[in-house]
Parts: C-alpha cells; structure tokens; sequence
C-alpha cells in the first residue's frame, strides 16, 4: 500500500488540503468515497511534489490546482481545446448526470464511450442562435387634438388649477352644508 | 370559420347596431323615470348634473347587463355560429407545423411555481406529439437576486427532467427596459424572426398541449388573424378570496364572453397572456410608443395589451377571443391586498390609454375598447361623485317631493320599480350565469350540486355587495393618486401564511377608507338619519372591510370551504392531468443553508460563487466581456477581494448585482475561493464551505442507487 508523505508542510496543512478536495468532490457530487479518497490521494502527492520545490506555496492552493489540471485534462480527452473548456465540461457532467451514472469515470480513469457520447450530445445553450431584427415604434399621433397642452409647462399650470378649484368646491360645499343645517 | 372577411365586417356592424339600440333603450328605461322625478319642481344645476352622472353610469351598467343577456341567449339557444373557435381542428392540423416560440417574461416570482408549469405545460404538449415545433423562453427580470441564481439552477434541473436542452431558454436581461412589453419586444428583437408564432404566459399560466395546438392551428387556417386570446379560468384557489372569486368566473364568465364575443367578433382585445400572437405583424406595428411626456400620464406604457391589440387591428389583422377554448388557466391573487397592488398598476396603465383615444386611424371599435378599460377604474370616482350628490339632493329636498324623508336611495325618491330594475341590471347577469351552469347536470355535479351552486351565487353576491363600495373608495384613491402624479406605496411585498396578512396590514390597508365612511355616516345621521338605512349598502363594505379582508385571505378557511364543497368548480372536482400536476412542488436540489438566518439573504450569491455546477451554469448564460475598461479592470478584483475577506455584509446590492453579472469575475472567484486556505476567508465563508457542501452531500445520499 502507497503512503502518503509529504517531505514539505506541516500536517495541518496537508489535512487543510485533504478536507478542501474532499469538500470540493462532495460539491462535485461524486458520491463514491473509495474512488474519491484515491483521486485525493493522488492530487495530494502531485501538490506534495510542487510544495517540495516551492515551500512558500499553500497546500489547498496546490492541491485545487492540481484537481483542476486534472479535471481541465479529462475535459480536453472529451471535447478537445475550446474556450471556457471547465465551463462547458462541468455543466455537461451535469446535464448527463455524470457522477451519478458514471461513479468511478470522473475526473480520471477511463472515459467510458457511452458517457463520452452523451457528453458530447449535451446540447445545453441559454438561446438558440440570435437572428436579429427590428421593432421599432412609431410615434403616437394624437392629431392636433391635444397641441394646446403641449406646452411643457401648462400640466403644471392645470394642477395648480384643479388644487385652487378643489379648495374652493370643498368651501362652497361646507358653506352649503352649514346653510342646510341652519 | 367558413366566413369571409367582408362578411364579419357586416356581421360586426349590425350585432353592434343591435347592442347599442339596445344599451340606449335600456339606459332610458332607467332614465326617463329618474328625470320625471328631478323635472318636478325644475331643473337646478345640482339636478342636471346628478342626472348627467347618472345617466352616463346607467348606460355602462346596461352595457354590462346587455352583454351578459346576450351571452345568455347565445348560450341557452345553440353557440353562436361566428367564433375563431367553431370548427374542429383535430382533423386538419397543418402536416408542417410552424415554429412557435412559448415565452414566459417573469419578475421575482416563486420559482417552484413557475419550473413545475412549465413543465407541465411542456409534458402535455410533447404528449400531442406536435411538440417538437414549440420552443419555450424564460424571460426573467427578476432584481431578486436569489431569484435569479434559483431561476438559473431550475431553468437547468427542468431541462434535465424533461430533456428539454436546446428547446427550453432562460434569458436574464441586463437592464429591465420598459418591464414586461421591454422584455417581450427584447425577444422579439433577438430571435422574433425565427419564429412565426409567440404564444405569451404569465407566470402562473397554464395551458394544455392540445391548447397550445389548437391555437397554433387556428392561427394557420386565419391568415389574417393577428391575436387570438383564450379566456383563462382562475384555478388552484386556497384562501377564500380566490375561491370565491375562481367560482365567480366559472359561473359568470361564460355569459360575458359569450356576449363580448357576439359583438367584438374579430375586434377583441389581448389581455396579456394566454393568447397567440402572429410574430411578423405584431413586430412591425406593435412596438410601444412612447407617450408624450406631459403629466403624469406621460413617458412609457406600462399596460401594453390593450394597445397592442387596437395597433394589430389597425392593420387590418384582426383580434380574437377564443372564449370557449378549453384548458387555459391562471391563478388569481391570494387576497384583498394583493388585488388591489395589481389593480394599482392596471389602474395607471389604463389611465395612459386616455391618449390612444386621440391616436390617429385606429378602429372605432379598438377605441371602444381602450374606453371601456379606461371605465373600469374612472368610473369609481364617477360613483362616488353621484352618491354625493345624490345625498346632496336628498338633504335640499325641503319639500318632501323627490326624497320625502328617506333619502334618494329611497323607493320614495327613486320609485321602487326604477329601484327593482337598477338591481335587477347589476344582478341579473349571475343568475344568468347560474341558470346556464344549470343546464348541463355534469357539470352541476362538479360544482357541489344544485344547493351549493345556489348557495355559493348567494354568498358570492352578498361578497361583491360589500366589495363594491370598498373597490369604489381605492379605485378612486388611484385615479386621483394618478392623476396627482404621486405613487401609491404599498411597501414590501406581503409574505402571508395561512392566514394571510395580519390585522395590523389590514388595519393600514383600509384605515382611511374606515374613518372617511365613519365621517359620511356621522354626517348622515346627523343631517338625515332616515337615510342611514338606505345607505347601508354602501356603507357597510368599508366599515367591514377589515375583518371581511382578514377572514376572506384565511387559507385555512378556503380549505375548510372547499372540503365542504362550497365555491367548488369542475377543476377542482375532475382536475385535468395537467392541473393535478400542478399542486406537486418542482423537485429541485435543495440546500438546507438556505433555511439558515446567516445565509438566506445572500443564497444566490452564495451558490454561484461556491458550488462548482451553479458557478458554471451561471456563467455560461452570461456573456463575456468584449473588452475591459480600465475602471472595470481595477474595480471587479477589488470588490471580489471585499466579498472573499469580508463576506457579504460590506457590499450593496448594486455591489452584489455587479460581480453577478460579470462572468470573469464569477470564475475568479469561485477558484480564489476554492484556493484560499479556510484561515484567510471571512467566517462567513467558512461555516458555508461545510454547510453547503454537507447538505449537498446528504442530499445526494439520500438519492444515490448504493
């Protein structure tokens, strides 16, 4: 049995590290612990080897970029170099519900063709591809009806008005009340 | 429809000739008495003008009841052989079906509910087997942003259940122009032209596939039809606000559409949803026009529909109401308080209309329409103004010859047959509605039996009795809110439980409207107490509202009614597949973070910069940046470093909003994240790290096959 010993860092860091990837899988959804120990252990030795020839890097900070290169590596086996490779990689796992269906396949070992091929069918797009066109409106033609009240500020100068008025129908109204009361 | 199109021109005119003879004889059967009675001892300024009122208010309740009589006739005596919707299409659906794009636009609405319409709307229409020719378009404008990641996260979870990538979309747009017609003409204007069709849904629409066929084959065998709209029932009602107002539209609003429909033929109108448009004329002539800016009323529209149809129609494309069509439904809202916010922007937006009244070459009928919408709020302040002055007539009586002492709600002053025919106008039109339920023993059978229905129409009226004067005093709060060019503020929005709003909201709610009725009928009874009584009926809604909001928004209630079989409708006794499906939640992932006080706030936010899948979701429906500003460059780094080190509680909701929407931004730090030792994050973002991704790993636990 292969041991894990990292000749750099201290143990706390280590375990720091060994959480992260653990967390980070859980995230992934990977469900099966076994194979999720060995990708661990395996992306850990990698980070050990670059923490031995630089001790001033972190070990989580190694040990995610190694679980990245690993995952980037897979993504290119299944599409080839493209743009935003872990983007599209990640939502395609998703979309075919990969780790569920395929426990042991991700991130490393064999690519089984069936998930290959459903990956690669994965047809996930926000919108189909824009055919754009116009919908410009035209202007609303009142006629010359209402031209009077163009004037920017005659609104202004109405509520004004229609203020005063209704001040005055509510006096004439409570004149009128107290003459019928009388 | 077997019918040309000069040949419904002609129709059109003539049933419309008919109606309006008949709206005039029986606004003056109503009138002619009422002016002999204020002619008795002359005319005064105060009498004309009451009359004017009243009159004017005679003619819009027999446009009602005329219409309703009509729906009755054509009911009772065979259908009406003009619709959109006469013939059988099942055997002349169209071989090469068009492509039909199915938007929903939504803003900030419950998320489950939206996800588990849609896919049962997509179910059912995959089941016509057609459903390969309809493309469905999530539209969000959602400011929420929790609503926006969850929207993103079931947007993907649906297209997963129903394998529905590359035919389901979700679009987030940038900047909310112009809310729901902003983001309708936006898809236009993107992919508007792939297709030939858009049917529109509101959030808690559903349809059923055979609907959305149906439509779609109509549309095809009328070229010259630009909108059909179907009449949506309002289902699923808990409280017993929405029972009583779901059993309402399924006993009377047969009759009304059927008499809408006898005379608006192919001059209907578009009520926003639930209907097919035909894409290429509705983008040529329907895009809004922004109206002048003078007044309150000016600036953009904010309701769309009815214009859009007058637009369409103007064109020579004509509008439908497929009333008779089955298996369209819409929820109602759960309460008083949750009407009347809608009612608030209805209200404004129908007000904007007043200038289409003006626009050049639209249809008379189309003007007709925008009118009778503008009516629907202008009338309540009209209402009012006639009950003043009514009162006003009544205390000047000195003589006795037109109110004696009781008033002018008295039969005295308003004899008791013009009295009995007044109610008879504004009541008949239900017992119409019922009697037509009654015909058809099955569907009797489905609404509780012929003693529930009867009880049911009584309880309903005297709910509508109380409501009346209730919507009188708001609606004309609104139109005067409008016109003073101030906002109603009706604050957050209400999260209600099963008793709905509380009785200090209610209590806010109708406080005003309490102490003005209080200090009318102070006023009466000091001045004329033998008027109380008369007056009662319209006294009595808003001196009740309170507990009669309170009780009628219960859930509890409204389930206990319908356990009884009270306000019960055939959905609910026969629900359709679609309709059963519908009361199941959404199945969804689930984080029990979320339930958490600490994280529920800033959950969106959350998920999409930790978990690994809602990361790359979320960025792969953003697009990248073309080119970076320098002000950008220096800024994002710096406002992702503050969400890292302190968590979310320095930043703004701008803030947050400005690192979800730039997708860089959102892979750096989901990586950063990831990289970074737990000792130099905030706590915020250590105890997320476990709790998040326990949950997650429980969940799938509990789900996995081993």
């Amino acid at each position: 049995m292969k041991l894990f010993f990292p000749t750099t860092g201290s143990e706390a860091e280590w375990n720091a590290a060994y959480y992260r990837l653990e967390d980070y899988f859980r995230a992934l959804r990977l469900v099966n612990k076994v194979h999720q120990s060995q990708v661990i252990l395996r992306l850990l030795e990698s980070a050990a080897v670059r923490h031995a020839q630089d001790p001033s890097q972190n070990p989580t900070a190694l040990a995610m970029e190694e679980a990245r290169v690993m995952m980037d590596r897979w993504f290119a086996d299944v599409f080839g170099q493209r743009e935003r490779l872990n983007v599209v990689g990640l939502i395609s796992l998703l979309a075919v519900d990969a780790p569920e269906r395929w426990p042991l396949a991700f991130p490393c070992g064999e690519i089984p063709a069936e998930l290959r091929q459903d990956l690669r069918e994965s047809d996930v797009r926000a919108g189909p591809d824009l055919l754009m066109s116009s919908m410009t409106p035209r202007p609303i033609d009142v006629g010359a009806l209402l031209e009077p009240i163009s004037l920017s500020n005659t609104w202004e100068k109405a509520r004004r008005g229609l203020a005063i008025l209704m001040v005055v129908i509510l006096a004439c109204a409570s004149i009128y009340f107290l003459l019928l009361v009388k | 429809m077997g019918l040309t199109f000069k040949t419904i021109e002609v129709l059109s005119f003539r049933r419309r000739l008919f109606l309006l003879f008949f709206v005039i004889c029986l606004a003056l059967a109503g009138a002619i008495p009422m002016a002999k009675m204020l002619s008795h001892d002359g005319w005064t300024t105060l009498k004309v003008s009451f009359f004017g009122l009243f009159l004017l208010l005679q003619m819009q309740v027999a446009f009602g009841f005329a219409g309703a009589l009509i729906g009755w006739v054509v009911l009772r005596f065979g259908r009406d052989p003009i619709g959109i919707n006469r013939e059988s299409v099942t055997s002349e659906t169209p071989t090469e079906f068009p492509a039909v794009a199915i938007v929903m636009p939504i803003y900030n609405e419950e998320v489950s509910r939206i996800f588990q319409g849609l896919r049962i709307v997509y179910e059912s229409l995959e089941k016509t087997g057609r459903g390969e020719a309809f493309d469905f378009f999530i539209l969000s404008d959602s400011s929420d942003l929790n609503c926006w990641i969850a929207e993103e996260e079931a947007w993907f979870e649906l297209c997963k259940q129903v394998h529905g990538f590359g035919r389901i979309f979700y679009r987030k747009r940038r900047v909310q122009l112009h809310n729901k017609s902003g983001n309708i003409a936006d898809f236009c204007r993107r992919w508007g032209a792939s297709y030939r069709y858009m049917i529109v849904l509101d959030a808690d629409s559903v349809m059923t596939g055979a609907s959305l066929v149906q439509l779609t084959t109509l549309m095809e065998q009328n070229p010259r039809v630009g909108i059909i709209q179907t009449s949506p029932r309002p289902i699923l009602g808990q409280s017993l606000f929405q029972r009583i107002e779901q059993f309402a539209a399924c006993i009377y609003r047969p009759v009304f559409a059927a008499g809408a429909n006898f005379w608006q033929l192919g001059d209907a109108t578009f009520w926003g949803h639930n209907a097919i448009l035909r894409l290429k004329p509705f983008m040529r002539y329907c895009a809004m026009p922004e109206l002048p800016e003078i007044g309150p009323l000016g600036k953009r529209v904010l309701s769309h529909d009815t214009i859009e149809a007058a637009l369409i129609r103007r064109e020579g494309y004509q509008v439908w109401q497929a009333y008779d069509m089955e298996g369209s439904y819409e929820e109602s809202p759960p309460h008083l308080l949750a009407s009347l916010q809608r009612d608030r922007r209805w209200c404004h937006g129908n007000l904007q209309h007043l200038w289409f009244l003006f626009e050049r070459r639209l249809k008379t009928v189309s003007r007709f329409n925008i009118l009778n919408g503008i009516m629907a709020y202008a009338s309540a302040p009209l209402w009012l103004l006639s009950l003043i002055l009514g009162a006003l007539l009544t205390m000047d009586d000195h003589e006795g010859v037109i109110g004696g002492t009781s008033g002018m709600l008295n039969p005295g002053f308003v004899p008791g047959a013009l009295y009995a025919y007044i109610l008879c106008l504004l009541l008949l039109p239900k017992v119409l509605g019922a009697m037509i339920l009654m015909r058809s023993p099955e569907k009797l059978k489905l609404c509780g039996g012929i003693i529930k229905v009867a009880l049911g129409v009584a309880a309903e009226t005297l709910h509508s009795i109380f409501m009346a004067p209730i919507l009188m005093l708001f609606y004309t709060r609104f139109v005067l809110a409008t016109f003073s060019g101030s906002e109603v503020r009706w604050g957050q929005q209400i999260r209600s439980g099963a008793e709905g709003p509380g009785w200090s909201t209610w209590i806010v709610t109708h406080g005003a409207n309490f102490i003005f009725t209080l200090a009318a009928m102070a006023m009466v009874l000091w001045l004329s107490p033998s008027m109380v009584p008369w007056l009662l009926p319209v006294l009595a809604g808003p001196l009740l509202a309170v507990p009669l909001s309170r009780i009628t928004a219960s859930v509890n209630l409204g389930r206990k009614a319908k356990s009884k079989k009270w306000f019960l409708i055939p959905e609910e006794s026969a629900p359709p597949d679609e309709l059963a499906a519908l009361e199941e939640p959404f199945v969804a992932p689930q984080n029990a973070l979320i339930n958490s006080r600490d994280y529920a706030r800033d959950f969106g936010l959350l998920q999409a910069v930790l978990d690994p899948y809602i990361n790359a979701i979320h960025v792969s429906l953003l697009r990248l940046r073309s080119e970076t500003s320098l002000r950008t460059r220096d800024h994002m780094p710096a406002l992702a470093d503050r969400f890292l080190l302190d968590g979310p509680f320095g930043l703004t909701v701008a803030e947050k909003r400005i690192l979800l929407w730039d997708a860089e931004t959102m892979l750096a730090m989901h990586q950063t994240l990831w990289n970074s030792p737990a000792s130099r994050l905030h706590d915020w973002w250590q105890t997320a790290f476990r709790g998040y991704v326990e949950s997650r790993a429980l969940s799938i636990r509990r789900t996995a096959s081993f």
